[in-house]
């Protein structure tokens, strides 16, 4: 009987610690692997955005303002062919940041019958990293109050910034922050 | 008894749980393993996107290093070719090759596919040859430009009309604007001539005054000196940079007739001709109709003998290669007189004593009288205006000097021909395009790995424009004219003193003529009414 007990508790104790090293390893290798997923979203997102922009006129991106102001949405037609010598842009496309569903959305034709829309991430932050809904710039980036997706004009260059923010199954916040300057090609 | 009956019970129990801890062991560690290895498999997985997607970027940013490279290939006055499938050019960890087509017009599109890793990316530009117009410098020299005293320059549009309507009411003789002179070095305009009253106003009205009616710029170094009562009435701001002047080689006339002039001279109509010398003997008179090529070795008119220039059906274009003598006393007509009708190449360079005094003469002699409507292009002579010389159109020459007296138009309707030099090409269209369809590109493997194991060595990206073959004439330092043709890595550069021309042959396109610097001349030889 005693040789049973001790046998139960040594295995409950080699389970135990088997458990423990188990959930903490995942807790790790989720962490990690949360985090980094994250970061591959905004930088797969954020190459998406910089290809769709490079093949267009910057003279044609008037709306996007310079800062400290900013747009969240930008229209933009990129070259599709030369023709006589003169460059025929393709069908308008609308890259957006949804703020209701929190996710950007890449639209060909927009407002027209036959628009077409993909989802090009979710997660996306309300307002960019350090930013709050107050007046002012609170992250110093000097864009005020600038949404989860940010276009602002810089020279002959569109400045993008995403933030995507996301909560695991345990409640831990992972926020992570992508920028990147683009030059028109056109 | 009863002691050894439990020992074998213990005994058989001790049988019957023998390998259920190393059955236990072994579960548990396989389930960590299994853990264990899919952990592993979804690390893989995402590092592999992350290296994927760090690949395409690079393969992007070595595919626009490609475009940048045949942009200063088509600069240079090459094709725009670098590289192939087969032999890329080496860049960083990856590899590109260029692939140019010749559009309508000047255009050219670069399709640049760039691989990296696993990388793929081609991206596309269409850029379009530009010409500065050289006849926009007006009267230009590579070097110095002296006014002589009392010399007048001015400008007019021979698109608006004749030169007649143009010229303004109270000065008279000159229309009072337009003017345009241009040097690489240093401008000298001197004063009035001896009987001038010193009046800069009265001079101009009296014709005695040195008067430049417009702009008169020296090179980026170079000085405007002028006396006192000259007058400039233009910009005389220095250039920024000096253009080139490209030595010219005429267009091949695949078409040659043989015609021959006497002293006499005569009338030869439209075409293309290749003639070793003429000479128009004293009243002599040569008349030439356009559209014309006429590349001839040496011409020399002398006193008294008169040129034709018909243009009225298309442009004459006459290049003397050696020798062009035009003695005082040799008139020009110009039957519709216009500027734009008439070019003329003096390509010669070379002094040579040709009239057995035993002192070399000059490979152009430029002495007529009256009026000359036209274009000059004399890269490599120094060239006076004649006091009694009317010269109507613009000029291109390695140094000026205006004789006192001389009078000097510049005709502004020069800068719409194709007398132009080559300029940076402009980008018309940039845009992502589909992948080729080559073998090293459906292999999405490292493209330098695969060569290797091909057998390839990638070349590199400076060495990989394929117009490796070129023809180039040149002064050597003692001054003599030498050609090369062959491969360009294989030439001596240290040979070389001064560039007189230069072209570049990739075997599909022959870009000519093209010089050190990428200027090129191009001429109108049938239809004036295109550009």
């Amino acid at each position: 009987m005693l040789e049973a007990i001790i046998a139960l508790a040594v295995t409950a104790i080699l389970l135990g610690n088997i458990a423990m090293v188990q959930r903490a390893t995942g807790d790790a290798y989720e962490s990690s692997v949360f985090g980094s997923n994250l970061q591959d979203q905004a930088d797969t997102t954020m190459d998406r955005i910089a290809l769709a922009l490079m093949s267009t006129d910057f003279e044609s991106l008037d709306e996007v303002m310079a800062a400290p102001g900013f747009v969240s949405a930008i229209d933009y037609e990129v070259v599709a062919d030369v023709e006589d010598g003169e460059p025929i842009v393709g069908t308008p496309e609308r890259i957006e940041f949804d703020l209701g569903n929190s996710r950007i959305v890449w639209k060909r034709d927009p407002g027209a019958a036959d628009e077409m829309s993909v989802v090009w991430t979710k997660h996306v932050s309300d307002m960019l990293e350090g930013e709050l809904p107050d007046p002012g710039d609170d992250n110093g980036n000097g864009i005020v109050d600038e949404t989860g997706l940010a276009f602002n004009a810089d020279e002959r260059q569109i400045t993008v910034r995403l933030t995507l923010r996301r909560t695991d199954s345990r409640g831990t916040e992972y926020v992570r922050t992508t920028s990147r300057r683009i030059t028109c090609r056109n | 008894m009863n002691a050894n009956s439990r020992f074998h019970r213990r005994a058989a129990a001790r049988a019957d749980r023998r390998g259920n801890l190393l059955l236990v062991s072994i579960i548990f560690v396989m389930v960590i393993a299994s853990m264990g290895m899919v952990m592993l498999q979804m690390h893989q997985s995402s590092s592999r996107k992350q290296v994927q997607a760090t690949d395409n970027k690079r393969a992007l940013y070595i595919a626009e290093a490609g475009l940048a490279e045949a942009f200063v290939s088509l600069a240079q006055g090459k094709s725009g070719n670098i590289g192939s499938p087969e032999v890329p050019a080496l860049y960083g960890d990856g590899v590109y090759w260029v692939e140019a087509t010749e559009l309508e017009g000047d255009e050219v599109a670069l399709v640049s596919t760039g691989l990296c890793g696993t990388g793929r990316f081609a991206v596309s530009a269409v850029m379009e040859r530009q010409l500065d117009p050289l006849a926009s410098l007006g009267f230009f020299a590579s070097t110095d430009v002296v006014v002589g005293q009392g010399a007048q320059i001015d400008g007019y549009m021979s698109q608006k009309g004749l030169l007649e309507e143009q010229l303004d009411a109270v000065l008279g003789l000159v229309t009072g604007g337009g003017a345009r002179l241009c040097a690489g070095g240093d401008i000298t305009v001197e004063g009035a001539q001896g009987n001038g009253v010193g009046l800069a106003l009265v001079d101009q009205i009296l014709g005695t005054g040195t008067a430049i009616y417009g702009d008169a710029h020296p090179g980026p170094s170079g000085v405007l000196s002028q006396d006192g009562n000259a007058t400039i009435t233009g910009s005389t701001t220095p250039l920024l940079e000096v253009p080139q002047l490209p030595g010219v080689e005429p267009p091949e006339t695949e078409i040659v007739t043989p015609w021959r002039f006497g002293p006499g001279g005569g009338t030869i109509p439209a075409g293309k001709y290749t003639i070793g010398s003429g000479t128009i003997g004293e009243h002599g008179k040569l008349k030439l109709k356009g559209p014309m090529v006429m590349v001839i070795d040496h011409l020399r008119m002398e006193s008294g003998a008169s040129l034709q220039i018909d243009s009225s059906g298309g442009q004459v274009a006459l290049f003397v290669q050696e020798c062009l003598e035009l003695m005082p006393g040799t008139t020009f007509e110009s039957t519709d007189q216009d500027p734009t009708g008439f070019v003329l190449f003096a390509n010669g360079t070379e002094w040579v004593d040709r009239d057995g005094d035993s002192v070399p003469d000059p490979p152009l002699t430029f002495a007529p009288t009256g009026d000359f409507y036209g274009y000059v292009y004399a890269p490599g002579s120094d060239v006076t205006i004649p006091s009694d010389l009317h010269f109507i159109g613009g000029l291109a020459a390695n140094s000026l000097t205006v004789a006192p007296g001389a009078r000097l138009t510049f005709d502004s309707s020069l800068s719409n021909t194709e007398i132009t030099v080559a300029s940076l090409p402009k980008l018309i269209a940039w845009r992502i395009v589909e992948l080729p369809d080559a073998e090293i590109v459906d292999l999405r493997k490292d493209p330098i790995t695969t060569l290797k194991l091909n057998g390839v060595s990638p070349i590199k990206s400076s060495e990989a424009p394929l117009d490796s073959l070129f023809k180039i004439r040149y002064y050597d330092a003692s001054g003599t004219i030498c050609g090369y043709s062959g491969v360009y890595g294989d030439f001596d550069w240290t040979a070389v003193e001064t560039v007189i021309g230069m072209a570049w042959d990739d075997g599909e396109v022959y870009v000519s003529p093209a010089p050190l610097v990428g200027s090129r001349v191009k001429i109108a030889t049938t239809d004036r009414s295109t550009k």
